[in-house]
């Protein structure tokens, strides 16, 4: 119940809660005398710690498509590259798939651990969260298959709970933030490999 | 950037720059891990990094602790207490007030003071407990469990 005060000060009060607080407060002379100090101290707590942040300028310069390729004109320019492709490759229209076609491949990922009792992944993919692997016959390999969309996609594997491992298998890796290394693996649709299919 | 990410910068910058002074009581440390960090947070997540601004905490404790080692120099909360004394804006208390609430809040475990200047920083507990690999509860008590020892050892000190 003494924790709802700090619930109170935080915003973090569901209805239920705030009804509950509220009658406590008003049946409870001690109750409320607390509640008032900590709001006495959350005052000088407040103008202690909070800061106003100075003007930084972002570094946010992620690869993008440059403004001028809006979606409209995007569509247009796949358009007519397909028309292009496919007179290229003398093919009939109707053979070619259309570029909203969803492009998910489903990729799959083997690792070689004999000693591991457990092996999960974790990736991008995943949304970071564990997702496990199963023994592949009795030699201490371990495989999943996934769907992934195109793109590039950071993940590494996790060793018994715990220990993050690249995938040996793929050369591309980086340090995140955390102290880490993630593997790499760009994935092309079947569109991409092969746009004559 | 994106207007999404820009609205998220807006909501956090406060936030982020008020730890970042708590912990190391210098202003242009806490300007340059601030900008590195959010630049580092939308550079590895993207657009989807607005759904996770416990990363973005978790990057910047990460940033601030390899710029100690970088110095070979970690604080101590005299030089922080100083510090932060010479930063205040505020008119509404004194430095007096503002030396005694930091020297108290040191008494406390750091993972608890932590926990305590972001909640009071406005950050939600669902995001405090992703930075700290902890569950809400565990938040809910910390939280109100470090206002009230708090509180306890100011009295103590008065009487």
């Amino acid at each position: 119940m003494d924790h709802l005060i700090s619930m109170y000060i935080d915003n973090e009060l569901s209805i239920d809660e705030k009804i509950l607080f509220v009658e406590h407060v008003y049946d409870n002379k001690p109750y409320k005398n607390d509640a008032v100090d900590l709001l006495e101290q959350e005052k000088l707590l407040s103008a202690s710690l909070n800061k106003t942040a100075p003007a930084v300028e972002l570094k946010t310069t992620r690869a993008r498509i440059l403004p001028i390729f809006n979606r409209s004109l995007g569509w247009a320019v796949a358009a007519c590259l397909l028309l292009l492709l496919s007179f290229m490759a003398r093919q009939d229209f109707t053979q070619i798939k259309p570029a909203t076609e969803p492009t998910a491949v489903l990729h799959r990922f083997v690792i070689h651990n004999q000693k591991a009792q457990r092996v999960e992944i974790s990736g991008s993919f995943t949304n970071w969260k564990n997702v496990p692997l199963v023994p592949s016959g009795t030699n201490g390999y371990w495989e999943i298959s996934l769907k992934l969309p195109a793109g590039e996609h950071h993940y590494t594997f996790i060793i018994d709970g715990s220990k993050p491992l690249p995938d040996p298998t793929v050369a591309t890796q980086e340090a995140d933030d955390f102290g880490s290394t993630n593997s790499i693996l760009k994935v092309e649709t079947e569109n991409e490999q092969y746009p004559f299919s | 950037m994106s207007e999404k990410y820009q609205n998220f910068y807006e909501e956090y910058k406060n936030k982020l720059f008020s730890y970042l002074i708590y912990k190391s009581g210098d202003h242009e440390t806490s300007k340059d891990i601030m900008q590195e960090s959010f630049t580092r947070h939308f550079q590895h997540y993207g657009h989807d990094a607005v759904l996770s601004p416990g990363l973005l905490f978790t990057i910047a404790r990460n940033a601030l602790v390899d710029h100690w080692r970088q110095q070979k120099k970690f604080p101590v909360s005299e030089d922080i207490i100083s510090q932060i004394a010479a930063d205040q804006e505020s008119s509404l208390i004194t430095q007096e007030t503002t030396d005694r609430i930091h020297t108290t809040m040191g008494r406390l475990p750091e993972l608890d003071r932590d926990i305590l200047t972001l909640a009071v920083g406005g950050v939600a507990y669902k995001e405090i407990a992703a930075t700290f690999g902890l569950s809400i509860e565990n938040i809910k008590v910390r939280v109100h469990r470090s206002r009230a020892k708090l509180r306890q050892m100011m009295k103590n000190e008065v009487e």
